[in-house]
């Protein structure tokens, strides 16, 4: 069995597995474009959700692990993995970060920093425990960190209104 | 089991007598590994609630080394034979993650008693402190991908002792 199995797909298809399942991230089937730059809050609120929801749902959890387990044998699909998934969200994260700068209802210097601060807030103790197998963080745990997660977010960067 | 023995230079019947299974000395090894790395983690006692920003960078700066070096051997294992080593992902859990926030929830509550920091729900915050060091250049890290370097690093520490400050100083 090779870590391919765990997509369902070959070596060529792997990328486009992983790419397909980030694409609704940021601001939907609309796009990141779709954010809007003066609403920050609803912006956080709606990518935080979407990241979450990733990063606890089993399937996803599945190809988690298996990339991890077998990082050193696949180092193509990592690289592929990685550059689909951590890496584009960072991306479109940073740029709306950078258009909400623009607007002026956010200040953040370095976007690309902010933004993976941003999204890391949701990989600690619930996703660990998801990857472990371990008992699960429940709905309520999980509406909290992100309510907090975004509060955080906005009193460091945030523009007093 | 038996290129461990070898390398041991035991028999396969004491490692067996000793770890009872090949499942028993996977989670030991987990175990002594977990142990060693958390090791060096300051505890609650030890750093000054009236120095909250000092004492995060350093619990920071800690959990940054960990989770870009040291951990990430156990971590790669333990999440890839997670469906059938239920018992190794719960010792490396209650060992690492879980000791280490409760610790540093510990010391929020400190801080909050002494008046140097305002945290409601001490553990969640401790969870988005610490949670900032396990974004990108964690998973390059366990990826096996090129690492961020020392000033990216660096520049991290800062950033997310900044931010737990805005959100939650005093």
């Amino acid at each position: 069995m090779t870590i391919y199995s765990h997509f369902g797909s070959k070596e060529g298809l792997f990328e486009a597995v992983v790419q397909e399942r980030t694409d609704c991230v940021m601001g939907g089937s609309a796009g990141v474009e779709a954010l809007d730059p003066l609403q920050p809050h609803k912006a956080l609120i709606a990518v935080g959700e979407q990241f979450l929801a990733l990063t606890r749902e089993e399937d996803a959890l599945g190809k988690f692990r298996s990339v991890y387990g077998a990082a050193g044998a696949y180092p193509e699909a990592c690289r592929a993995f990685y550059r689909q998934g951590a890496e584009r969200l960072n991306n479109e994260l940073a740029a709306y970060l950078r258009r909400a700068s623009d607007a002026g209802t956010m200040k953040v210097r370095n976007p690309r920093l902010a933004a993976n601060l941003f999204l890391a807030m949701f990989l600690g103790d619930g996703h660990i425990r998801d990857l472990l197998m371990l008992e699960m963080p429940d709905a309520r745990e999980n509406k909290a960190l992100l309510r907090e997660a975004v509060r955080v977010f906005i009193a460091a960067y945030g523009v007093a209104s | 089991m038996d290129a461990i023995a070898a390398d041991a230079g035991v028999s396969k019947m004491t490692v067996y007598s000793n770890f009872g299974s090949k499942e028993g000395l996977f989670q030991a090894v987990v175990r002594d590994r977990t142990e060693t790395v958390v090791a060096g983690f300051p505890g609650a006692g030890e750093l000054d609630p009236d120095q909250p920003e000092k004492a995060l960078l350093a619990v920071g700066a800690r959990f940054l080394a960990l989770a870009r070096g040291d951990a990430l051997g156990a971590l790669r294992a333990v999440y890839g034979v997670a469906g059938t080593q239920p018992e190794a992902c719960r010792a490396l859990y209650k060992d690492g993650p879980e000791r280490v926030n409760g610790e540093l929830a510990a010391y929020l509550r400190r801080a909050h008693s002494a008046g140097t920091l305002k945290v409601r729900n001490p553990l969640q915050a401790a969870d988005l402190f610490l949670s900032m060091f396990l974004g990108s250049g964690h998973i390059r890290g366990l990826l096996k991908l090129e690492m961020p370097d020392a000033r990216e690093n660096k520049a991290l520490l800062r950033e997310a002792v900044r931010i737990f400050m805005a959100a939650y100083g005093a």
